[in-house]
């Protein structure tokens, strides 16, 4: 990094100099919540047999394929909130500045309130958090390049959270990718039919929009000097490819059932397009290129897992 | 973001909640005197009791109304 261009990462809540992060925050969230097919609760999505927020308690689930499925969504997600603030504790060391050290800190504190909302949204529907959280390691890491479609431990966090941050390059890279990505995903989620879910959602969203930021922020600051930029780029090209791996095949039987419950909106590769789209025009932006991604659809889970970087 | 074509007159006194709310700008000042100020805070803060409930997945938000509402009510007891 460059001696002469500190490394404050002082500008969290704004993207750049011509636009202000906490008005683009707002815009997002608004044009999420404007994503899809579907604007407001109360209206249907496609071939939806619920409408968005239409199951507003757990004592109101209409069957036990739908109770299955949502559990198991939740599950997914509050495992990878888990397995992300544990996988963050060690960035907060890579941190460059003091100032980076609370920001970083931050983020971790985030993701385990994450992890706790999705985990109390299970214990409403009678699962025991407490005792599953001590079942795994949420530590666990691999050190392989590219574990394709293998999970390393019986949890259900996506694929992409036992893969270890190495190093500051890392961990922005992965706010960057990552982060953007699970927000691409959980937009879904804001229009779920289960109103508690697609309610914490909205909350966890919003919090999502200052990672991305952060991300970015640094990003662009690691892009514009010639001395950090091939590491910039090099961590890019390591973090797109997984990243588009998560969001699972297009198609996909279990995205169908997924979507004729409410509990998602969109197709699987809807969402990886609407990804790569943003975050193409954010590498060129900042003078990065877009790594090459061929799908590998041995190496791509049938279904996406839903999970908050 | 300005109230009747006007900036506000910020003070010592000025309530730094107040100038968040109005003119998110001030956060950019903030950072650069090394103030961070927590998402999840500014989010919780400006929620109302309905939406901090359901963000934090309690099951039913009147219960936390009431709680309030108790609380209150009962004084203050230091």
């Amino acid at each position: 990094m460059s001696e002469n261009d500190e490394l404050k990462g002082k500008q969290l809540f704004h993207q750049d100099q011509d636009e202000k992060m906490v008005v683009r925050l707002a815009e997002e969230v608004e044009d999420a919540e404007g994503s899809g097919t579907i604007k407001r609760f109360g209206e249907r999505a496609g071939t939806s047999k619920y409408s968005a927020g239409e199951i507003t308690d757990p004592d109101a689930i209409p069957s036990d394929e739908y109770r299955e499925h949502l559990i198991n969504l939740l599950t997914q997600e509050a495992d990878s909130e888990l397995a992300g603030a544990l996988g963050y504790v060690p960035c907060i060391q890579m941190s460059p500045t003091i100032e980076e050290y609370l920001a970083t800190s931050m983020m971790v504190k985030d993701e385990f309130r994450h992890a706790r909302v999705c985990y109390k949204l299970l214990e409403h529907l009678g699962e025991d958090s407490d005792t599953r959280i001590k079942l795994f390691d949420f530590t666990l890491r691999v050190d392989e390049d590219d574990l394709g479609t293998a999970r390393a431990g019986d949890d259900k966090r996506v694929n992409i959270f036992y893969y270890r941050i190495n190093d500051w390059y890392d961990f922005i890279a992965f706010n960057v990718c990552m982060d953007r990505g699970a927000g691409h995903q959980l937009e879904d989620v804001l229009m779920s039919s289960y109103r508690p879910w697609a309610r914490v959602m909205e909350g966890i969203f919003k919090e999502e929009m200052f990672h991305i930021a952060h991300g970015d922020n640094w990003m662009k600051r690691l892009a514009a000097d010639p001395a950090t930029r091939p590491q910039m780029q090099a961590a890019i090209d390591t973090w797109f490819p997984r990243t588009m791996n998560i969001f699972g095949r297009a198609n996909s039987p279990k995205n169908k059932i997924y979507r004729e419950l409410g509990l998602k909106v969109r197709d699987n590769q809807e969402v990886r397009e609407a990804f790569a789209a943003e975050l193409g025009s954010r590498l060129v932006e900042f003078g990065l290129r877009i790594p090459d991604w061929q799908p590998d659809w041995g190496k791509i889970p049938e279904e996406a897992v839903f999970a908050a970087g | 973001m300005k109230r009747n074509g006007k900036y506000p007159d910020v003070q010592t006194s000025s309530l730094i909640g107040d100038l968040v709310d109005e003119h998110a700008e001030v956060l950019e000042v903030l950072e650069e005197f090394g103030i961070r100020l927590d998402p999840w805070t500014m989010i919780a803060l400006k929620c109302t009791v309905q939406e901090l409930a359901e963000y934090s997945a309690i099951r039913r938000p009147e219960e936390l109304r009431d709680a309030l509402r108790s609380r209150l009510a009962a004084g203050v007891h230091r």
